[in-house]
């Protein structure tokens, strides 16, 4: 062993300003959750959105007339299809499970808050790096796919344009709920292995009960309890696709209730961990 | 109360931290009642057996947690206004387990010198100096999730010196140690307690370790208080009652002793006592003996370890404190 005190080489630096340290949270945890499983999981998602956004205005140009030309509720298909969804809410629990509820397994937590940051600061830098992968997974592909059928001709610029705002404005209010719920059930899980089968059983599972009661009651409104109803509600009203049975404003705030609210939850969780723990 | 503790500690300096009529309750339970201390720079023994209060107290001092009732400041600063500010200038060492597994220790401890502020650059050049300080040079590229026992509390010191903070809180840095890396955790302790401007504050059970390092303590017991001041002051003042061990007509001896207006009392066996240091001199506990026909075994001070001061001092908490 060594038994010679530090000798810094380099003068005493000027310690960084707070936000550049809640940063290098965000990014470590940014790098960590770059796992095998979450680039396969990103590939099919890419794949499923460009083939989805592509595929249709590839056949309207081969058959003229086909639905009078291209139009924006073509680019609806992804949401239609359930897959790009289900593959959403697959990231998302795996993202998301493990970015707090393994500090708080590993007990690392307490390293965080004995350091000059605050729970805020931590919640914040979390959250942020999961929004990062869902906004990959959200509004990467879509606005990738609105690229290619513009570059492809497919689509004219104002069409892509407003396609490109619609799918921004969808993806955001989908990434606002989607962290927020990831970050609370993470925070409140013992095991990330739970909180990935909460976050699943949440997202995924609401869709089922919330289809069920429908059909049982015939009530729509029970449909407000699935968020990706809530979704497909707001894209609906963004593509200018008819025949949606939620009010698309309505749908739109409980989204962003949804995420406030958990972000909520999950700072005030947070505020209660010992980070000195006796 | 300030005052005494201060003057207990001979240091005179400015205080490192300090605490008034500190008090926090957990429900109905007290972790701390109506601390009141100043401490100095210096080594600092935060000693007590568990439950004393000591951990209530550093999260206190992090700014980690309100007291209930009463004040306490870091460098000056108030824990729950200026907490970043205090942890800015604080390394704390946990005595849990609580790395990222994941992570290298050079990577880890670089990465806690980011959040503490660190620039990058300099984060990643601190982290391989203090690394090879605690003795992981050749182990600092492997991840934490490979690390021993011993490893382990060396990284945590180390992520506690990186941004090289004028205060270390090392809670239990020996736990979990066997007697080789204990003796060496005390060795970097000790080399880090010397140096200039900077302070630690060792937080234990174990009281060895404390004598071995610390040139102040803080006594708690049950939350309160028992003593705090200057290590040699408090081993000195205790010193003042001796232990002699007699042989031969014990009661001829206390009355000998008694008439030259020492006052012996009865010690945990018939042939020790235990009397106040006599103000002229030990020569008349020996002119006692003379004239008893007895013959001192064994003649020193009744308090000569930590242990025996906090044991002194748990059976008299009252008397010992210094509130």
């Amino acid at each position: 062993m060594s038994l010679h005190p530090p000798r810094y080489s380099l003068a005493p630096p000027t310690l960084r300003p707070h936000a550049s340290r809640v940063q290098v949270v965000f990014w470590a945890t940014v790098r960590e959750r770059l796992g095998a499983m979450n680039i396969v999981l990103l590939a099919f998602i890419f794949t499923v959105v460009l083939l989805q956004i592509i595929i249709p205005f590839y056949f309207a140009t081969l058959v003229p007339g086909l639905a009078n030309g291209p139009e924006l509720s073509f680019f609806y298909l992804p949401f239609a299809s359930q897959v790009w969804f289900f593959f959403v809410v697959l990231l998302t629990a795996s993202v998301g499970a493990g970015v707090i509820a393994n500090d708080l397994a590993t007990r690392s937590i307490t390293m965080y808050l004995a350091r000059p940051i605050t729970h805020l600061d931590y919640l914040v830098a979390k959250a942020a790096a999961v929004a990062v992968w869902i906004t990959i997974a959200v509004v990467a592909p879509t606005l990738l796919g609105t690229t290619i059928v513009l570059a492809l001709g497919y689509v004219p610029l104002p069409l892509a344009l407003q396609a490109a705002g619609a799918f921004l404005g969808v993806g955001i209010l989908t990434i606002v709920a989607f962290t927020g719920l990831a970050v609370l059930v993470s925070s409140a899980a013992p095991k990330s292995a739970y909180a990935a089968a909460a976050i699943f059983g949440l997202l995924a599972g609401a869709e089922i009960v919330a289809f069920v009661a429908w059909t049982i009651s015939g009530e729509p409104a029970v449909l407000y309890l699935s968020v990706e109803q809530d979704v497909l509600a707001t894209a609906q009203a963004a593509f200018h696709v008819p025949g949606g049975v939620l009010d698309p404003t309505g749908a739109a705030a409980i989204l962003i209730a949804l995420g406030a609210v958990t972000f909520y939850l999950a700072w005030r969780r947070l505020a209660t961990i010992d980070a000195v723990a006796e | 109360m300030a005052t005494s503790a201060e003057a207990r500690s001979g240091t005179g300096l400015p205080a490192l931290f300090e605490a008034r009529d500190l008090t926090r309750r957990f429900g109905a339970i007290d972790a701390l009642t109506g601390i009141s201390l100043r401490v100095g720079e210096g080594a600092i023994g935060l000693i007590g057996p568990n439950g004393a209060g000591k951990t209530t107290l550093i999260r206190i001092l992090l700014g980690l947690l309100a007291p209930t009732s009463g004040s306490a400041a870091v460098f000056g600063l108030d824990p729950g206004r200026d907490g970043l500010a205090i942890r800015e200038r604080v390394g704390y060492m946990p005595e849990q387990d609580c790395l990222i597994p994941h992570m290298t220790g050079v990577g880890f401890v670089a990465y806690m010198g980011q959040v503490s502020g660190l620039p990058e650059d300099a984060a990643f050049q601190r982290a391989h100096e203090v690394l090879q300080f605690v003795g992981l040079k050749e182990e600092r590229y492997r991840k934490l999730s490979e690390f021993s026992v011993g490893m382990r509390q060396r990284v945590k010191l180390a992520q506690a010196l990186v941004h090289d903070p004028p205060l270390l809180l090392l809670d239990e840095p020996t736990s979990g140690l066997d007697p080789g890396g204990r003796s060496g955790m005390l060795a970097l302790l000790r080399l880090l307690a010397e140096r200039p401007g900077r302070s630690l504050v060792l937080s234990t059970h174990l009281l060895g370790d404390v004598e071995r390092v610390c040139d102040q303590v803080v006594m708690l017991s049950n939350g309160t208080l028992l003593t705090s001041g200057s290590l040699a002051a408090l081993l000195g003042s205790a010193g003042a009652e001796l232990t002699v061990k007699v042989r031969g007509d014990v009661d001829a001896f206390v009355r000998a002793a008694t008439a030259r207006g020492l006052e012996p009392r009865r010690g945990t066996t018939t042939a020790e006592l235990r009397l106040p240091r006599p103000a002229m001199g030990e020569e008349a506990i020996f002119a006692a003996a003379l004239e008893s026909g007895t013959q001192i075994r064994y003649l020193g001070p009744s308090v000569s370890t930590m242990e025996e001061l906090f044991l002194s001092l748990v059976d008299r908490p009252k008397a010992g404190a210094t509130a």
